[in-house]
């Protein structure tokens, strides 16, 4: 089996942004996974009654929205929606495009140029567009939305991967063993996968950061997952009614949560590049 | 009076030391030869000596190029002194020359940088011309407007000379000059550089790993190992009588010409390969035109050629990695199946390339068994030990991963792989030009040995005449695609009748001066 072996650089923490990153990513997790269980809040049943409270009023440290639930313990069990829709879309479309990729590279001639035609064509089509449809057609629910999220960004890393794959190719490793009778798939799943392993993990914590923005959108626009569940796009979506009414504790707290997850893997991201850049390959 | 005196130099990176307590001078007219092996801190001497280490590098001891300190020269002093006092060749012409500038920028450069009043490019064109004929480059004044991708490798270094000789520097450093090119071009450039010294009385440092070009070239050679100098001698009097015993080992790995005995090979009416009438073209040129070529059944067959010959693609061919327009290649009596492929051993040049980064030495030399075979996991790890002691390398580096062996070890890794499942025929491409000689003969031996033990046939690709006699039994010369003569070592090698097999054996020095110093003779003849 392949291990990734981590660069003792980046293990040591001297890329301050990506352990920064890290650090935050990890208090978020750990505050939508664990979070509820300190922190105890009606988010099934609805409050007409304690509606719009602001912060600090009648024990919601965050106050309440328009149907009375509690902000904080809302924005725990929205960023468990977001962040496991994000990652499984994340991983699976880097799977998705792993795979594509390097069969393309590999194979080469009209294989790779049907592969990579069908993604170009894909990318000519705003994910956006392909979501809409997709949220109308289906019920939304984490696994639908992780599967169509998954199913609309894999291009990108396909890409990646064909590019990584075609120069891989070419190397002697792969020539010697081909030579010695290895089939198409020992190739692909044996070698050129696991030498691409740095790139596609630096392309997949793109691609959950992308993801998880993604579901923001779908959820902004309404086709999110259906209520009482909710997510951070889908806070955002319910509350841009009330801005105008100074009601900022509905709009910042699902708002600073999107951008600082996303930036904080953003973080990590660069700094997984960075590190695995400066091992190089020998 | 000395062009470069360095005494008593000490680089290192960190804790890693590079160079360790050298001393050299040249003197006008002198060529000084540092010979050792990679990581020997050769090169490290030479870039040190025109103050170009990279600031890690920690230096000490004095370096006078031309009477002046180098340590101590500011920026405008080592840049009057570069190209001024000494001039620098590169190994890689084709990386040491701008790919975006004309030939004629690129020498007119190296004067203008020199002039007391700097004029435009254009201006220096006659000295251009003359320095381009000086030399050697033929139709010069048609070249200036080329670039570099438009001229041969040998021409490319010619113009990387006229460069280093613009600004009539006393002292040429030459690293390695001769390494990345053919042995007929690396005469031809070894003529030059003496023809220089000769003429205009440049002293010469000149860095490499070759031997034989010591032999040729060289008044005074300084042996160097892991930064220290072993030993310091005239060129007549290291090659008759080496002291050290390093010196010794070195000389002794150096194959040569009919030092192995050939018996007579019985002829073949079997074969593992055979070529016929192969023909391949890129882009509608030919590049291997009508060869016919057979392999027998434990037989040893040579491939040689320079550059652009054609004798890589050929063993492509038959490795059905490259498909040829015309003729058919024939793999044990057959086409090549998946079946055929077991019985089929590969090893290439470049051993950092040949080995999977992500898989340990087991997993790579266990890989052919895996495809063709279903022997247990216990099975597959006695049969890998048993390799691993038959290409002699310990038990220890079987979990380690390629970039943590060095070139020597990859080589007999990828042997062990070859060889795995007992092939009835190895394909080589040229597997050992990127060793240093020591380790160049450690795994000819080894290759000779696993022959011994599976009887393979071999089809044995290399540009050095040397290792093919020492290994073959029967040669095959490949010119432009075409071949040129074929048969048993001990003729074509020894009484060749082919005009072109003849210039390509007198090219290739060997490490004796007396006998360089004939064969000059022999060749200008």
């Amino acid at each position: 089996m392949t291990t990734i072996a981590l660069p003792t650089r980046f293990a040591v923490g001297s890329n301050r942004l990506a352990t920064a990153g890290a650090v935050i990513l990890g208090l978020v997790v750990l505050f939508c996974l664990a979070g509820p269980l300190a922190y105890h809040s009606d988010q099934v049943h609805t409050a007409l009654d304690a509606a719009r409270l602001s912060p600090g009023q009648q024990g919601h440290p965050l106050g309440t929205d328009d149907l009375g639930y509690d902000v904080l313990g809302r924005l725990m069990v929205a960023g468990r929606t977001s962040l496991a829709i994000g990652v499984l879309a994340g991983l699976l479309a880097t799977a998705i495009g792993a795979v594509w990729g390097a069969l393309a590279g590999y194979a080469g001639g009209w294989l790779d140029a049907v592969l990579m035609r069908i993604v170009d064509t894909g990318v000519a089509i705003p994910a956006l567009f392909l979501l809409l449809v997709a949220a109308t057609l289906v019920t939304p629910s984490i696994p639908v939305l992780s599967l169509v999220i998954g199913g609309v960004s894999w291009l990108v890393p396909a890409r990646l991967m064909r590019a990584e794959a075609a120069t891989l190719r070419e190397r002697d490793f792969v020539k010697a063993i081909t030579v010695m009778g290895a089939g198409r798939l020992r190739v692909v799943f044996g070698h050129l996968l696991p030498n691409a392993v740095g790139t596609l993990v630096v392309a997949g914590t793109f691609q959950i950061a992308d993801a998880i923005l993604l579901v923001a959108y779908v959820s902004f626009l309404g086709l999110g997952v259906p209520p009482p569940a909710t997510d951070w796009g889908a806070m955002l979506s319910k509350s841009i009614t009330y801005t105008y009414d100074g009601a900022w504790w509905l709009i910042l707290p699902p708002g600073i949560a999107i951008v600082l997850v996303v930036c904080a893997i953003n973080f990590v991201g660069d700094g997984l590049r960075d590190a695995f850049a400066a091992r190089g390959r020998a | 009076m000395s062009v470069l005196e360095i005494t008593d130099l000490r680089v290192s990176y960190g804790t890693a030391v590079a160079v360790d307590g050298l001393s050299v001078t040249v003197a006008r007219g002198e060529i000084v030869a540092l010979v050792g092996e990679s990581g020997s801190g050769k090169s490290t001497v030479a870039l040190a000596a025109l103050g170009l280490l990279p600031r890690s590098a920690h230096v000490d001891g004095t370096i006078t190029v031309a009477g002046k300190n180098v340590r101590e020269a500011t920026g405008e002093e080592l840049r009057q002194l570069r190209g001024r006092d000494a001039g620098m060749v590169f190994q890689e012409p084709m990386t040491a020359l701008n790919p975006l500038h004309t030939i004629e920028f690129q020498v007119a450069e190296a004067i203008r940088n020199h002039d007391p009043e700097p004029r435009r490019h254009k201006h220096y064109r006659d000295r251009c011309v003359q320095l381009l004929e000086r030399v050697g480059v033929p139709d010069a004044s048609k070249r200036l407007k080329q670039y570099p991708h438009q001229l041969s490798g040998g021409l490319r270094q010619r113009a990387l000379i006229a460069i280093a000789i613009a600004a009539g520097p006393g002292l040429i450093l030459a690293d390695e000059p001769t390494t990345s090119l053919d042995v007929t071009v690396q005469q031809q450039i070894l003529d030059l550089l003496r023809d220089i010294r000769d003429t205009e009385g440049t002293g010469t440092l000149l860095i490499t790993h070759n031997l034989g070009v010591v032999a040729d070239i060289a008044d005074r050679v300084l042996v160097l190992r892991n930064g220290k100098v072993v030993e310091e001698a005239d060129t007549d009097a290291l090659f008759a009588n080496p002291r050290h015993a390093y010196t010794r080992q070195l000389l002794a790995a150096v194959p040569r010409l009919g030092d192995t005995p050939h018996d007579e090979e019985p002829e073949r009416d079997r074969t593992v390969l055979a070529l016929r009438d192969i023909t391949v073209e890129y882009h509608g040129r030919k590049v291997v035109d009508g060869v016919s070529l057979s392999v027998g059944p434990g037989e040893f067959v040579g491939l040689v050629g320079e550059s652009g010959s054609g004798k890589t693609t050929l063993a492509q061919c038959a490795l059905g990695l490259v498909t040829p327009r015309g003729g058919t290649v024939d793999v044990f009596g057959g086409k090549l199946t998946h079946k055929a492929r077991r019985r089929l051993g590969v090893v290439f040049q470049d051993p950092a390339s040949s080995l999977d980064p992500t898989k340990t030495v087991e997993q790579t030399i266990a890989e052919p068994m895996v495809i063709h075979t279903r022997t247990s996991r216990a099975e597959r790890r006695r049969r890998v030990r048993e390799l691993m002691d038959a290409v002699e390398l310990p038990q220890a580096l079987l979990d380690r991963r390629g970039h943590e062996l060095s070139g020597g070890q990859r080589q007999r890794v990828g042997l062990a792989r070859a060889v795995v499942l007992g092939p009835d025929l190895l394909i080589a491409d040229e597997p050992t030009s990127a060793l240093d000689v020591s380790v160049q003969a450690a795994v000819l031996d080894v290759l000779e040995r696993l022959h011994q033990e599976f009887g393979f046939g071999c089809l044995f690709i290399s540009h050095d005449l040397a290792v093919v006699d020492r290994v073959c039994s029967r040669v095959a010369v490949l010119r432009g695609g075409q071949l040129v003569e074929q048969g048993p070592c001990a003729t074509v090698l020894h009484t060749p009748e082919h005009p072109y097999t003849r210039a390509l054996l007198l090219a290739s020095p060997v490490p004796d001066p007396a006998a360089q110093r004939d064969r000059r003779r022999l060749a200008t003849a």
